[in-house]
């Protein structure tokens, strides 16, 4: 191994401890849970083995029965409670959520991915959707959710925009999903192409029958929170 | 010392497993301590004695722990993730080999349990509609090495995969094989291109 790659080794490890405390107590955690799970099974079991067949339908019948009453009980009480508070506004949604810092991957477009550039600059920046807490940020060939470690890259071709990523397939290879983008005023729109075909898709690359293959929902109205 | 026939001898950190054949004794295997007594593990895990798989684990969970963390660079989840992970070795425990390791076979599940856990967190992430308590945002880019975890993240699974087990975790190559069932020259070959690969995110020369 060169030094440089020595180096490199050390500032890999040196990066995940930085974000990874040690967790002494795991051990501990997860052979209390097994033997919970264990002893629970045992015990259920082992109390049950003495009924009848009869007797543990009927054992059966009187739980589905508790569960549905405290289900409904429930269900009134929250509704009772609903209906006699006063209305106000809601100070949750209203709490100001921070504002995302993302500084862009230094990523170079690769040839497996499909036509485009990188992300404009009306489009660049963080981006949050109305309910939701999760941020969507874009700036250079690069994405990623500010509130979590997800990620990957991005190419942009007009009002398209391909959010590329492995987790999209099964096979190893990269996968995309593509949407059609819109941008007014401080709101980004994306929707997203369901019947894209392979006309604009790499000539070289071998993820152009991909499309719609991640499964994820970022369809909808984004509001702007920083920009790129 | 008097060998009775049939029966194993523990001499120092080795047990000595005789055999009677015709009229004469040998000395069928001489194994280390630790090999027999996880086999013994294994076979009684495996027959429903839940202490000596709590046994078989225990040695394993920090490694796990690691792993997962290096994977998904979130504390909780990798907890999360190990403990999930060891309930489906649990259940999964007939299929570990009499004599085989538990540490590959395991870390193999983390392995697989991480993958799924980037699956569902795409999508949970992004189906959640209903207002949730905003995290604080993560220092990550206030911390010396956030340009190379943003650019470990993104590596494909397997290649970042390859780089945690040899470069995080020090295993060698032959272990990381075992662990992702790939062969020797494999694993060599892709962890050549996943370091290229990162080389090239980080914008680092190769020399």
């Amino acid at each position: 191994m060169s030094t440089k790659e020595r180096e490199l080794k050390e500032r890999f490890a040196a990066a995940i401890d930085e974000v990874l405390p040690p967790a002494p107590w795991l051990e501990a955690r997860i052979v209390d849970a097994l033997s919970r799970r264990h002893r629970r099974r045992a015990f259920g079991l082992d109390t049950m083995a003495g009924f009848s067949p009869g007797l543990r339908l009927a054992a059966g019948l009187v739980a589905i029965l508790i569960a549905v009453a405290t289900v409904a009980t429930l269900l009134i009480s929250s509704h009772i409670h609903l209906t006699s508070s006063p209305a106000g506004p809601n100070t949750h949604l209203q709490t100001p959520l921070p504002t995302p810092t993302f500084t862009p991957s230094p990523a170079v477009r690769s040839a497996t991915w499909p036509p485009g550039g990188p992300v404009p600059a009306p489009l660049a920046g963080c981006w949050r959707p109305n309910l939701a807490s999760e941020t969507l940020c874009l700036g250079g060939y690069t994405f990623e959710f500010a509130n979590s470690s997800l990620g990957g890259n991005v190419v942009v071709n007009g009002n398209e925009i391909d959010f590329i990523s492995d987790v999209c397939t099964q096979a190893g290879t990269f996968g995309f999903d593509r949407y059609h983008y819109t941008i007014s005023g401080t709101t980004l729109t994306l929707m997203r192409l369901r019947d894209a075909t392979t006309s604009s898709s790499p000539g070289s690359g071998g993820i152009g029958t991909q499309i719609g293959n991640c499964g994820w929902k970022l369809e909808g109205r984004w509001t702007q929170v920083s920009g790129g | 010392m008097c060998l009775v026939y049939g029966s194993t001898w523990r001499v120092g950190g080795k047990i000595l497993a005789t055999q009677l054949v015709g009229e004469r004794v040998f000395v069928s295997a001489v194994v280390d301590t630790p090999y027999v007594m996880s086999v013994d593990l294994v076979e009684r895990a495996q027959a429903g004695d839940h202490g000596a798989f709590a046994a078989l684990l225990r040695p394993v969970i920090s490694p796990a722990y690691r792993l997962a963390g290096a994977m998904l660079h979130d504390p909780h989840t990798a907890e999360d993730t190990v403990q999930e992970a060891s309930l489906k070795a649990w259940r999964k425990l007939h299929q570990l080999k009499v004599g085989s390791e538990m540490k590959p076979w395991f870390l193999g599940i983390v392995a697989n349990e991480c993958r799924s856990v980037r699956r569902t967190r795409w999508w949970s992430v992004l189906r959640l509609t209903d207002a949730e308590p905003a995290r604080e945002p993560a220092p990550d880019s206030m911390t010396a090495f956030a340009d190379l975890r943003s650019a470990i993240r993104r590596l494909k699974h397997r290649r970042r995969l390859l780089l945690v087990l040899h470069w995080y975790l020090d295993l060698p190559v032959t272990e990381v094989a075992a662990i992702t069932g790939s062969s020797d020259e494999a694993v060599k070959s892709e962890l050549a291109r996943a370091v290229h690969q990162l080389r090239g995110l980080l914008g680092v020369g190769e020399t």
